[in-house]
C-alpha cells in the first residue's frame, strides 16, 4: 500500500514532469528558429538591383533574344491568319476574324494576346541596349559580342513592329505611360533599327565574327527595304502606283552581307526558334501544330478531307504550283515541313533574315531599275537556294517577283505588306474589314484601357 | 432543468424527468474566435456550429458543410469523382486574393487548398483529405467581426474542425459499410445533325444503323450511351473510443473507393476514380488534474483519376458534347456497329482537336500522402488562470501526373504530340503551427465575471514544388519524361510565408445575461518585410439575453420563450503574395542560353487589405423554444483592396502589380428558422429553413482599369459600381418604344427597330439600321448557310448601348453570384427504429454562362452546332425546299437566341435559379434484441440518397456545374469563375446504401 507521503510525492512528481513538458512546448519551437523572424528569402527570381553587376551582361542579352524570340512566336500567329498564309480550321472566332481580314480590331485576343509580348521585348531591348552599352563604356563587358547581340536583338523587333503594326507606343517606361508615335511616325522604328544595327557593327568587326556582320547587314537591308516598302501604301493606305521598291541603302548592305567573308553561302539564313521555355501563351506552333486552330493557307496547301485541320502529307499536301516546273513547289513544300506539320511541333523556327531575302532586294530593285537582265539574275539565284529551275527570261517579271516573295518568304511577316502593295487579297476576306482599307496591327485593347495617351476609345477600330 | 423532489430519508425518492429538444442551443460551448471556451451567448458574433448528420453518410468532409448553415455555401465544381468544392462564407472579401476561408483541424492551420489536377481542368479540395467519420463538430466563424482573433488572412471566415477525442469508457467499436450507386443525370442533351444530301446520308448510315432522310432532324445521344456508366463506390471505416479518466482515446480507419459515372472502358483507360485510405489516432492524456495533454494525428494517402474535361478542347465529355454524327467516318477502318470503327476513325465526327477515342487514351493521376498532427497541453497554474499551448504540422506531398501515351492518337486524328506526352508535378507543402494562449477567467463578484485570453499565434507555411515536362516518347511503353524526345522542361518554386499575431481580449459578463467583448490582434507577416511593422485589428461586441433578464423576461409574451440581441463589429485582413513588393526579374532560358526577362513591378508599400465587418441580430425561441428564429445582418467594408493593377504593357513588364487602391463593400442578412413541430417519445420532427442574402459591390478600383475574368468568351469583369462578378454582353436593339426612340445615360439614342413593321435587330449588311423584311425575304430567296462567314456578315446583329457607356459590346446583363443561397429540410424520428431526414438546397438570383450551349447551338464551323433547336434553324436555312418565310423565320429565332459567339456573350447568358434535393435518407435501427443477436449493442441500416432532383428553368446542362475545378486556374478565376457552364459534367445522383455496427 502506498503511504499518503508516497502518492504526495508521486503527485509532485508529476505536477513538475507536466510543468517541464509545458516548458518544453514553449521553448523548443522558439529554441530552434526564430518563428517571428519575418525575413523571406526569394530564391524563384532575381532582383533589379543584381542586373547592375557586368557579369550579368550576357545573361541579360540572352534575355531579351528568349523574349524578341517568344514576341515573333506570339504575333506572327494573328499576322499570318490576316494574310493567305495561314487560315483558320479551329474553334475560336477571334482567329476566324483575323481569317476574315478583321485585323484592326484591337479587342480580337489574339491580337491583344501578342501585343504585351512584343512590348515587352521592346521595352527589355532598350533596357538591355542602354546597361550593355554603359558597361562597354565603363569597360567592363566581359564579351564585346553581348554588344552586337543586343543590338541585333532589338534591330529585330523595332523592324517587325515597323512591319506588322499601324501604331505603336514606344515612349513608355514601367508604370509611366507614353503616348503612341502615330502611323505616320512608324517609320522611326527602321529608323531605331537601323541606328542599332550600326551600333552592332562595329564590335562584331572589331572582334571578326563573320556571323554577326552577315546578321547585322541582312537585318540592315531588311530594315531599309522594309522601311521603304512600307512608304509605297503609306501613310496614304492607296494601291501604289509604283508597288516596286529600289533602296540604294538596302541594296548596299545585302550586296555586302552577301560578299561577306568570301561569299555568303546561298542558303545562308538567321532563324530564331524558340525552345519549350520561351514560347508565349498562344505561339503560332502551338496553334499550328498542336491545338490546330490555323492551317497552312488553302492557296499553299491542299487539306486532309479525313482530318482538314493538317495538310495531305507529301507534295500531294502543296496546292502551290511552281511556274517553272509546273508541279507542286518544293520551296513551299520545304516551308511547311519546317513550320505547318503535326511533326514539327511548337518550336517553329522563325527566319528573320536570309540570302535569299537579299537576292529578292536585289531582284526587285533591278525591277524597278528596269534592268531585266539584272532582275533575272538574282530572282533564279533566290530560286536556286531550293533548287529550282531558273526563269528562262524576264517575261511578267512583276508577277514574278510577288509569286517568289510569297512562296520564299512564306510565314516570315512578310506577306500583308507585299499584299498590300501588290494589291492582292485572300479570297477569305470580307467587305468593310481592315485589311480592306490596308489597316496593319492596331494598339491593342491592354494597351488602350491602361494606358489615356494610346488612341481611345479603347475597344473601337481606328482603321478599317 | 431543474425539478423538486421530496427525499426522505432512508427510502427512494423517485423523479421523473421528460426531456424535450430545443431548438435554441445558447449555452452550447464553442472555442473559435474566442481565445477560449466561452458560451455562445456570450459572443456579440456569430460562431455556427455544424454537425455532421447522425444518419447521412457523409462521403467528404466537403459534403459535411454543403447547405447546413446560412452563409456558408459550398460550390461544387463538377460531377466526376474527386472533383473538389470551393467554398465561401459571406461571399468574396478579396479581389486578388483567396477567398477561401481559412481551416484549422484540432488548432492546427492546414492546407485547404485546391489540388490541381495534371492536365485537366478538375481539381480536388485538400479538405476533403480528412476522414469525415472522425469529426464531431465544426465551428465556423463567417466573417472579421467574428475572426478578428485570427487576424491577416481571416476575412473570408474560420472553419475549425474538431474531431472527437473519445469518451471514458470500455471500448466501443463502430463499424460502417456502405455501398454507393452512382449514376449521371439525364442532362446532356443529345447530338443532333442533319445531312444535307444522300451521299452524305448513304456514307454514315452503316455508323447510324439507319439512313437519314435529308433536312430531318436527328438525336444522338452519345454522351449518355457511350461516355457514362453506372459509378460504385464502397466505403469501409472502423472507429474505436473509450478510454479512462486520465487517457482517453479515438481510432478510426477508414478505406473508400470510387467509380464515378465517366468511363468507358471499350474507348480507353481514361476514368474518374478515387481512392482514400485514412487513418486518425487521437489520445487525451489528463496525468493530473491541472494538466491536460492532447495528441492528434491524421494520416490519409489518396489517389485520384480524372480524364480531361471541363473547358478543355482535349476533353473526353466536351469533344462529345461537341461532336457531329453527319461528320461520322470510319476512313482508316471498317464499320463495327453504331459509332463504332473496327480501328482508326472517327465514329462520333470530331471535327478539330482530337477524337473522343484518342482523348479516352489520356491520363490525368494524382497522389497525395498527407500527414497532420497536433500536440495541446493545457496547465492550470490555479483556479481560472490556464495555460494553452498548440503546436502542430501539416505536411501534404502532392504528385499530380498528366500522361499521354506514344502513339495515343488511336485514330490518326489528333496532332497533339501524337508520340505522347508527360507531365509531373510534385510539390511538398508544411505548415507549423504554434497557438499558445493564457487565459484568466475571475468571479469579480456575485453579478460581475471577467474572461481575459492573450496569446500568440505563428503559422509558417513553406511550400516547394517541381515540374517537369515532355513530349514525343520513342516508343510504346515508355512513362518517363527523361526519354522524351521534345520539349523538356524542368521548373522549380520555392514559397514561404511566416503569419504571426499577437491578440487579447477582455469579456466582462453582467449576470450571465450582458456581455460585452472587447479585443485585438497585432499582426505580423513575410508579405510586409522584416523592416515593415505591424498591423492592428480591433473587435468589440456585445450579447444581451433578454429573456435571462427577470426585469424584461417576465413582460415577455407567453410564446416568446428565449430572446437575445447582438452586435458585434471587428477588422481581420488578407495579405498580399509573399513577393508581391519586390520588383523582380525572372528566368527565361531559349536556344541562347540562361536569360532574365521583366517580371514583377514591384511596391515596397504594399499591406494588407482590410476587412471592416458590423453584424447585428438576434436569436429567438418561442413556444416553449419548439421554435427558433436567427437573424443577423451584416455589413462589411474592405478598405485598401488589393487590386491586381495593369499598367500600360509599353512600359515593359507585362504582370499585373498588386496595389492597395480599392475599395468595395457588401451586406447580408441570414435567417434561420427550425421548428419541432411534432415532439413525443414515440415521433419528433423537426423543420428547418434557413436563407442567405448577399449583395457586393465594388465601390472603387483606384483608378485602375476593370478587371476581366477569364477568357474572351467569358463575359465576367469587376467594374466600378457594379456587383463583383458582373456579366457584360452585347444586347440586341430593342423595340422601338411608343413616342420614339430612347436615350441613354449618354444622351445617345439607343438602338431599337419596328417590329410592327417587320423590322428585325439585324445590321443587315453592316448598313447600320435594323434590317426591314422585304430586304431580308429577298435575301433568303435562296438556302443560306449559317456556317459561311460571309453569312454571319450580313446578318450582323443590331445591337444597343443601353448603358452609355459606348461599348455595345459591354451591356450589363446581371451577375454571377446568388442574391438567396439556402436550405430548408426536415428531420424525423418514428418511432424508435426509423428516422428520415432531407435537405433542399437552393440558390437565386444568378445567372450562368450557358458556354456550352454557345457552341451546340451557334453557327460554329467545326465544333458544335448540335442541339435540336439549332439542326432545325440550320436545315430550314439551308433546305431548297423551305420557303423564303420559312426560312426568314428560322434566322429571327437565330438572331434573338441562337446567335452567339461571334459578338462574345450575346445570346449566353441565363438564370440558373434552382432547388435541389440535396439529401435523402431513410435509417433503420435495429431493436436491441436483433442487434444483440448480430453480437452487436446497434445495429442499423442507412438508405440514402445524394442529388437525386433538381428543380431548375436553367436550360442548360446543371447550374452547379463550372468550367474549372477547385484550385485550378488563377486566383482571380477561383474567386469569381463561377457559373460558368462549360463542357463540365453534372452532378451525379447518388444512391447508397450503409451497415453500421456498434459494439
Amino acid at each position: 500500500m502506498p503511504t499518503n507521503r508516497s502518492i504526495d510525492r508521486r503527485r509532485s512528481t508529476i505536477r513538475h514532469l507536466g510543468a517541464v513538458a509545458l516548458a518544453a512546448m514553449v521553448m523548443i519551437p522558439l529554441g530552434c528558429a526564430n518563428p517571428f523572424d519575418t525575413s523571406v528569402d526569394n530564391p524563384n527570381a532575381v532582383v533589379e538591383t543584381a542586373l547592375a553587376d557586368a557579369a550579368g551582361a550576357t545573361t541579360l542579352v540572352n534575355g531579351q533574344g528568349a523574349s524578341v524570340t517568344r514576341a515573333l512566336t506570339a504575333i506572327l500567329a494573328p499576322y499570318s491568319v490576316a494574310t493567305d498564309e495561314l487560315t483558320w480550321v479551329g474553334s475560336r472566332e477571334f482567329w476566324k476574324n483575323l481569317d476574315d481580314g478583321d485585323v484592326s480590331d484591337p479587342v480580337n485576343e489574339y491580337t491583344d494576346g501578342a501585343y504585351p509580348f512584343v512590348s515587352e521585348a521592346r521595352w527589355l531591348s532598350n533596357f538591355a541596349i542602354a546597361r550593355v552599352t554603359s558597361f562597354d563604356a565603363a569597360a567592363t563587358l566581359r564579351n564585346r559580342r553581348d554588344l552586337a547581340r543586343t543590338n541585333i536583338f532589338g534591330a529585330i523587333i523595332y523592324i517587325t513592329i515597323g512591319d506588322m503594326f499601324d501604331d505603336f507606343v514606344l515612349a513608355s517606361d514601367r508604370t509611366l505611360a507614353g503616348a503612341a508615335v502615330g502611323t505616320a511616325n512608324m517609320p522611326i522604328f527602321y529608323d531605331s533599327a537601323i541606328v542599332m544595327l550600326d551600333r552592332a557593327l562595329p564590335p562584331a568587326v572589331a572582334v571578326a565574327d563573320i556571323e554577326l556582320q552577315r546578321q547585322i547587314l541582312a537585318l540592315r537591308a531588311r530594315a531599309k527595304f522594309s522601311k521603304a516598302e512600307r512608304a509605297t501604301v503609306f501613310p496614304s493606305r492607296a494601291v501604289p502606283g509604283n508597288p516596286l521598291v529600289n533602296d540604294a541603302g538596302a541594296v548596299a548592305d545585302a550586296n555586302a552581307m552577301l560578299a561577306l567573308g568570301g561569299g555568303t553561302a546561298i542558303a545562308w539564313r538567321y532563324r530564331l526558334t524558340p525552345t519549350a521555355n520561351n514560347l508565349a501563351g498562344i505561339n503560332i506552333g502551338f496553334e499550328l501544330n498542336n491545338r490546330g486552330e490555323l492551317r497552312a493557307g488553302n492557296t499553299f496547301v491542299n487539306p486532309d478531307p479525313a482530318r482538314p485541320i493538317v495538310p495531305l502529307a507529301g507534295l500531294p499536301g502543296i496546292a502551290m504550283i511552281d511556274p517553272v516546273t509546273g508541279v507542286a513547289s518544293t520551296t513551299i513544300a520545304n516551308a511547311i515541313d519546317a513550320c505547318c506539320r503535326p511533326a514539327v511541333g511548337n518550336n517553329v523556327p522563325m527566319t528573320v533574315a536570309s540570302a535569299r531575302e537579299m537576292y529578292l532586294i536585289l531582284a526587285e530593285s533591278r525591277l524597278a531599275a528596269a534592268d531585266n537582265a539584272g532582275f533575272l539574275t538574282n530572282i533564279n539565284l533566290s530560286r536556286s537556294v531550293d533548287g529550282l529551275p531558273a526563269y528562262p527570261d524576264a517575261t511578267g517579271a512583276n508577277t514574278k517577283l510577288q509569286y517568289e516573295r510569297k512562296t520564299q518568304l512564306y510565314l516570315q511577316g512578310r506577306r500583308l505588306m507585299d499584299m498590300y502593295r501588290f494589291n492582292a487579297a485572300d479570297v477569305r476576306w470580307l467587305t468593310g474589314n481592315g485589311v480592306r482599307g490596308r489597316c496593319l496591327l492596331p494598339i491593342t485593347y491592354i494597351e488602350r484601357l491602361t494606358n489615356v495617351s494610346a488612341p481611345q476609345p479603347n475597344n473601337t477600330r481606328l482603321c478599317q | 432543468m431543474t425539478k423538486a423532489a421530496n427525499v426522505v430519508p432512508d427510502q427512494v425518492a423517485k423523479v421523473d424527468f421528460a426531456l424535450q429538444q430545443s431548438s435554441l442551443q445558447l449555452d452550447q460551448v464553442v472555442v473559435t474566435g474566442s481565445g477560449q471556451a466561452t458560451e455562445v451567448k456570450k459572443l456579440g458574433n456569430t460562431v455556427a456550429i455544424v454537425k455532421p448528420p447522425e444518419n447521412m453518410p457523409m462521403s467528404d468532409v466537403s459534403n459535411i458543410l454543403q447547405g447546413r448553415e446560412p452563409g456558408l455555401v459550398g460550390l461544387p465544381s463538377g460531377g466526376l469523382t474527386g472533383e473538389g468544392t470551393k467554398i465561401r462564407i459571406r461571399g468574396n472579401s478579396s479581389l486578388s486574393q483567396s477567398n477561401e476561408p481559412i481551416i484549422f483541424v484540432d488548432g492546427i492551420r492546414i492546407n485547404a487548398g485546391g489540388g490541381q489536377a495534371a492536365n485537366g481542368n478538375v481539381g480536388s479540395s485538400r479538405l476533403d483529405d480528412f476522414d469525415p467519420n472522425s469529426i464531431e463538430r465544426i465551428e465556423v466563424l463567417k466573417g472579421a467581426a467574428a475572426a478578428t482573433l485570427y487576424g491577416t488572412e481571416a476575412s473570408n471566415g474560420v472553419i475549425q474542425i474538431f474531431t472527437k477525442r473519445g469518451n471514458v469508457g470500455a471500448p466501443r467499436w463502430n463499424v460502417t459499410f456502405q455501398q454507393e450507386a452512382i449514376q449521371m443525370p439525364d442532362r446532356v442533351a443529345p447530338n443532333s445533325f442533319y445531312v444535307k444530301d444522300t451521299i452524305v446520308a448513304n456514307r454514315i448510315a452503316p455508323l447510324l444503323g439507319y439512313r437519314p432522310t435529308p433536312f430531318t432532324v436527328y438525336e444522338e445521344p452519345l454522351f449518355k450511351d457511350f461516355l457514362t456508366e453506372t459509378g460504385a463506390g464502397s466505403t469501409l471505416s472502423a472507429q474505436v473510443q473509450g478510454g479512462s479518466p486520465t487517457v482517453t482515446y479515438f481510432l478510426s480507419v477508414r478505406n473508400q473507393n470510387e467509380d464515378g459515372p465517366f468511363g468507358n472502358a471499350s474507348y480507353g483507360p481514361s476514368d474518374d476514380v478515387a481512392r482514400r485510405q485514412q487513418a486518425t489516432m487521437n489520445l487525451q492524456l489528463i496525468p493530473t488534474s491541472k494538466l491536460r495533454i492532447g495528441v492528434r494525428n491524421s494520416y490519409t494517402n489518396s489517389f485520384l483519376r480524372s480524364p480531361e474535361a471541363n473547358n478543355n478542347i482535349y476533353g473526353s465529355n466536351s469533344l462529345t458534347y461537341m461532336a457531329r454524327p453527319e461528320a461520322a467516318n470510319c476512313t482508316n477502318s471498317s464499320v463495327a456497329g453504331r459509332f463504332r470503327c473496327t480501328a482508326a476513325g472517327n465514329p462520333f465526327g470530331n471535327q478539330a482537336f482530337m477524337t473522343v477515342r484518342e482523348s479516352m487514351q489520356q491520363l490525368n493521376d494524382q497522389s497525395v500522402g498527407r500527414f497532420a498532427g497536433a500536440l495541446d497541453v493545457q496547465y492550470q497554474f490555479v483556479q481560472g488562470l490556464n495555460l494553452s499551448v498548440t503546436g502542430g504540422y501539416d505536411f501534404t506531398a502532392q504528385r499530380d501526373v498528366g500522361f499521354s501515351p506514344f502513339g495515343y492518337n488511336v485514330d490518326l486524328f489528333t496532332a497533339q504530340t501524337p508520340d505522347g506526352a508527360r507531365f509531373v508535378r510534385q510539390e511538398r507543402q508544411g505548415v507549423i503551427t504554434i497557438d499558445s494562449k493564457l487565459a484568466w477567467n475571475k468571479q469579480i463578484n456575485p453579478t460581475w465575471e471577467s474572461s481575459f485570453v492573450a496569446g500568440l499565434q505563428v503559422f509558417n507555411n513553406r511550400t516547394s514544388s517541381s515540374t517537369a515536362n515532355g513530349t514525343n516518347f520513342p516508343g510504346p511503353g515508355i512513362e518517363v519524361i527523361g526519354a522524351a524526345g521534345a520539349n523538356q522542361t524542368v521548373g522549380e518554386g520555392f514559397l514561404t510565408t511566416i503569419n504571426g499575431g499577437y491578440f487579447a481580449q477582455e469579456q466582462l459578463s453582467f449576470n450571465d445575461y450582458l456581455t460585452g467583448t472587447i479585443g485585438g490582434r497585432y499582426d505580423f507577416s513575410s508579405a510586409f518585410g522584416a523592416q515593415a511593422g505591424g498591423v492592428f485589428y480591433p473587435k468589440v461586441s456585445v450579447s444581451y439575453v433578454a429573456s435571462d433578464h427577470e426585469a424584461l423576461s417576465s413582460r415577455f409574451p407567453s410564446w416568446l420563450s428565449t430572446l437575445r440581441l447582438r452586435a458585434a463589429i471587428g477588422r481581420s485582413g488578407r495579405q498580399p503574395g509573399a513577393f508581391d513588393k519586390f520588383t523582380t526579374f525572372s528566368a527565361l532560358a531559349s536556344e541562347l542560353g540562361a536569360g532574365l526577362v521583366p517580371s514583377n513591378l514591384g511596391n515596397p508599400g504594399l499591406k494588407p487589405e482590410i476587412s471592416t465587418e458590423t453584424e447585428v441580430g438576434f436569436e429567438a425561441g418561442l413556444l416553449d423554444n419548439q421554435v427558433s428564429v436567427e437573424f443577423t445582418a451584416w455589413n462589411r467594408k474592405v478598405s485598401d483592396l488589393l487590386v491586381a493593377q495593369q499598367f500600360p504593357v509599353s512600359g515593359g513588364f507585362r504582370s499585373t502589380q498588386l496595389n492597395n487602391i480599392g475599395s468595395m463593400k457588401a451586406n447580408g442578412l441570414e435567417i434561420g428558422l427550425r421548428w419541432f413541430a411534432i415532439n413525443t417519445n414515440r415521433v419528433s420532427t423537426d423543420f428547418f429553413v434557413n436563407g442567405a442574402y448577399l449583395k457586393q459591390t465594388l465601390t472603387d478600383l483606384g483608378g485602375a482599369p476593370p478587371l476581366k475574368i477569364g477568357y474572351i468568351r467569358y463575359r465576367g469583369f469587376l467594374k466600378e459600381g457594379f456587383p463583383l462578378g458582373s456579366l457584360f454582353s452585347p444586347r440586341l436593339a430593342e423595340i422601338c418604344p411608343t413616342g420614339g426612340q430612347r436615350n441613354n445615360s449618354a444622351g445617345n439614342p439607343i438602338a431599337c427597330y419596328n417590329a410592327a413593321a417587320g423590322q428585325l435587330p439585324i445590321n443587315f449588311r453592316g448598313r447600320n439600321v435594323p434590317a426591314s423584311r422585304d430586304s431580308l425575304l429577298a435575301y433568303f430567296s435562296v438556302p443560306r448557310d449559317l456556317k459561311n462567314s460571309g453569312v454571319q456578315s450580313d446578318l450582323r446583329p443590331l445591337l444597343g448601348d443601353f448603358d452609355g457607356n459606348g461599348n455595345t459590346g459591354e451591356q450589363f446583363v446581371g451577375d454571377i453570384i446568388p442574391d438567396w443561397t439556402g436550405s430548408f429540410g426536415f428531420n424525423a424520428k418514428i418511432g424508435s427504429n426509423w428516422r428520415v431526414s432531407t435537405l433542399f438546397e437552393y440558390k437565386t438570383g444568378f445567372f450562368i454562362q450557358n458556354l456550352t450551349d454557345g457552341f451546340r447551338m451557334s453557327q460554329h464551323p467545326s465544333i458544335g452546332s448540335n442541339r435540336r433547336e439549332w439542326s432545325e434553324i440550320e436545315s430550314t436555312l439551308n433546305n431548297p425546299a423551305s420557303t423564303p418565310e420559312q426560312r426568314l423565320e428560322a434566322a429571327s429565332k437565330y438572331v434573338f437566341e441562337y446567335r452567339r459567339l461571334l459578338e462574345p456573350g450575346l445570346n449566353q447568358h441565363q438564370k440558373g435559379d434552382f432547388t435541389r434535393l440535396r439529401e435523402l435518407s431513410l435509417t433503420w435501427l435495429a431493436p436491441e434484441g436483433i442487434a444483440a443477436k448480430m453480437g452487436a449493442k446497434s445495429f442499423s441500416v442507412t438508405a440514402s440518397g445524394r442529388n437525386l432532383f433538381i428543380w431548375t428553368k436553367y436550360p442548360g446542362m446543371d447550374p452547379e456545374a463550372n468550367a474549372i475545378g477547385r484550385g485550378i486556374g488563377s486566383t482571380l478565376d477561383q474567386n469569381f469563375l463561377d457559373s460558368v457552364d462549360a463542357f463540365g459534367v453534372p452532378i451525379p445522383r447518388r444512391f447508397s446504401l450503409a451497415f453500421n455496427y456498434g459494439f
